[in-house]
């Protein structure tokens, strides 16, 4: 009696142990089931409705952040900055389908082309550096967009992006990589990657500047993982629409897995220089787990594509018009 | 849990929202987005790269000139999410295409604008299909 009650619990215990690994290749969102049955490599990631369709979360593992995350699904693109403080003007220019450049009151208050963010619901805390630093950055979206020949983006001249920009603009699919001593962050877009040391180490003091700065993470508990970043390139823009940063900037990430398909990234951006007060640019965002199998595209900048491509379109549309 | 009909559909209203996302640096501030022409031409080159993306194209206007015409799309992944390829053109095909065209006056560009039938390849709707499936598009 007893022995077909430890064999019947081992066979139970086998069954919950094995289920998520024998669930894992199944419970794919449909369409990317599909997809990856046509073709292998360059896949692309699905619509939000999607990962909704998915059957009930599975229970998340532990320390374990490892796969390939999709960004795009939740709005990562954030082209009119990040998710918790977008720059879109009130007003009639936020309706869809009004551009910058096509709003008839273009410059009037609560309209787009204006030269500060007073003009939107919420705008980060900026110091009268950060305001200042601000209007030195020349957007192509937002409240503060200018006209396209006025730019100065450095990402436009392939500079990279840099971090946090990298969360905060463009963010779609990531691969998450854990070794023995580090966290890695492969970006998809502009084919960059970031290093976080998980080895214990301290932050530097007083760092030469890099584009994508000095991280160091650890695990607060089995299912949140928390980044310190400093010593970023001034160079860089926080977002599409020109937030400034100083030399120092202090982003913290938060990941929090809340089930096995699900991440969660928090980011908070302290400068004391430019923003009187910490501000979250992202809060919770989520991040939908793609197969094992998901090969994106590329995504560099090309200079000399760049170059093509201003050529034959860039400079011909944005030169001013003919008398 | 939703049957496959219907995920199929959530893809195809997904395809349209999601249409040529203004999600360039710029949005499409440099083009006059209430305009939109529509020219018929023969390709001469596809061009799938970032930034964007481009088609030549050469039309012959009333005098039986050649006209010169590159049309801008977006970036090669925003494209592939909407079925569009490296191969979807090639020089010779004859096309149709629907494009705003830019604030300035500049001749001869324009943008692609989204939605059905906006695009005539070879005389087909383009693009033909779903772009994360498998199957083609049902018959509306």
């Amino acid at each position: 009696m007893s022995k077909r009650l430890v064999v019947s619990a081992s066979a139970m215990l086998a069954l919950v142990t094995l289920a998520p690994i024998l669930c894992a290749q199944t419970d794919q969102p449909p369409g990317v089931a599909e997809q990856l049955k046509q073709r292998k490599w360059n896949n692309s990631p699905p619509v939000k409705a999607e990962y909704d369709a998915r059957k009930k979360a599975r229970p998340a593992p532990r320390r374990d952040l490892w796969g390939l995350w999709d960004g795009t699904a939740e709005g990562g693109i954030q082209a009119n900055g990040p998710i918790e403080y977008p720059a879109n003007p009130g007003g009639s220019a936020s309706k869809a389908g009004e551009r910058p450049a096509d709003d008839p009151l273009l410059g009037e208050p609560g309209h787009f082309g204006q030269p500060d963010e007073r003009g939107i619901p919420h705008h980060p805390p900026y110091t009268a550096l950060g305001e200042e630093a601000l209007r030195a950055n020349k957007p192509g979206t937002g409240i503060r967009a200018v006209p396209p020949g006025e730019l100065n983006d450095p990402v436009d001249i392939c500079d990279p992006q840099g971090f946090p920009r990298m969360e905060l603009y463009e963010l779609r699919v990531v691969e998450l990589a854990q070794t023995k001593n580090q966290v890695l962050f492969l970006n998809q877009f502009y084919d960059n990657w970031r290093v976080i040391w998980t080895d214990g180490r301290e932050l530097p003091k007083d760092p030469e500047p890099r584009w994508n700065g000095y991280s160091v993470g650890k695990w607060v508990d089995d299912y949140t993982f928390a980044v310190d970043t400093v010593g970023m390139d001034e160079r860089t823009w926080l977002d599409n629409v020109g937030r400034p940063h100083s030399s120092d900037l202090h982003v913290q990430e938060v990941f929090h897995r809340a089930d096995y398909d699900t991440l969660e990234l928090s980011v908070k951006i302290e400068d004391p220089k430019m923003y009187a007060q910490p501000w979250m640019a992202l809060n919770k965002y989520v991040l939908h787990r793609l197969p094992d199998n998901f090969d994106v595209e590329e995504f560099f900048c090309s200079p000399s594509e760049t170059a093509a491509y201003n050529k034959v379109i860039g400079k011909p549309v944005t030169a001013p018009p003919p008398k | 849990m939703k049957n496959k009909a219907t995920i199929i559909f959530l893809m195809i209203v997904g395809l349209f929202t999601v249409s040529f996302p203004l999600f360039a640096h710029h949005g499409n501030a440099a083009y006059a987005t209430g305009t939109k022409i529509s020219v018929k031409g023969t390709v001469t080159e596809w061009f799938w790269a970032n930034p964007h993306c481009f088609l030549k194209l050469d039309a012959k206007d009333e005098n039986g000139e050649v006209q010169h015409w590159v049309v801008e799309a977006s970036n090669p992944p925003d494209m592939t999410r909407q079925g569009w390829t490296k191969t979807s053109f090639k020089a010779g095909d004859e096309v149709v295409v629907s494009m705003m065209i830019p604030k300035n006056g500049a001749p001869g560009i324009g943008r692609f604008v989204s939605g059905p039938n906006s695009i005539v390849l070879n005389g087909q709707p383009f693009p033909p299909g779903v772009p994360n499936g498998a199957q083609p598009a049902p018959k509306p």
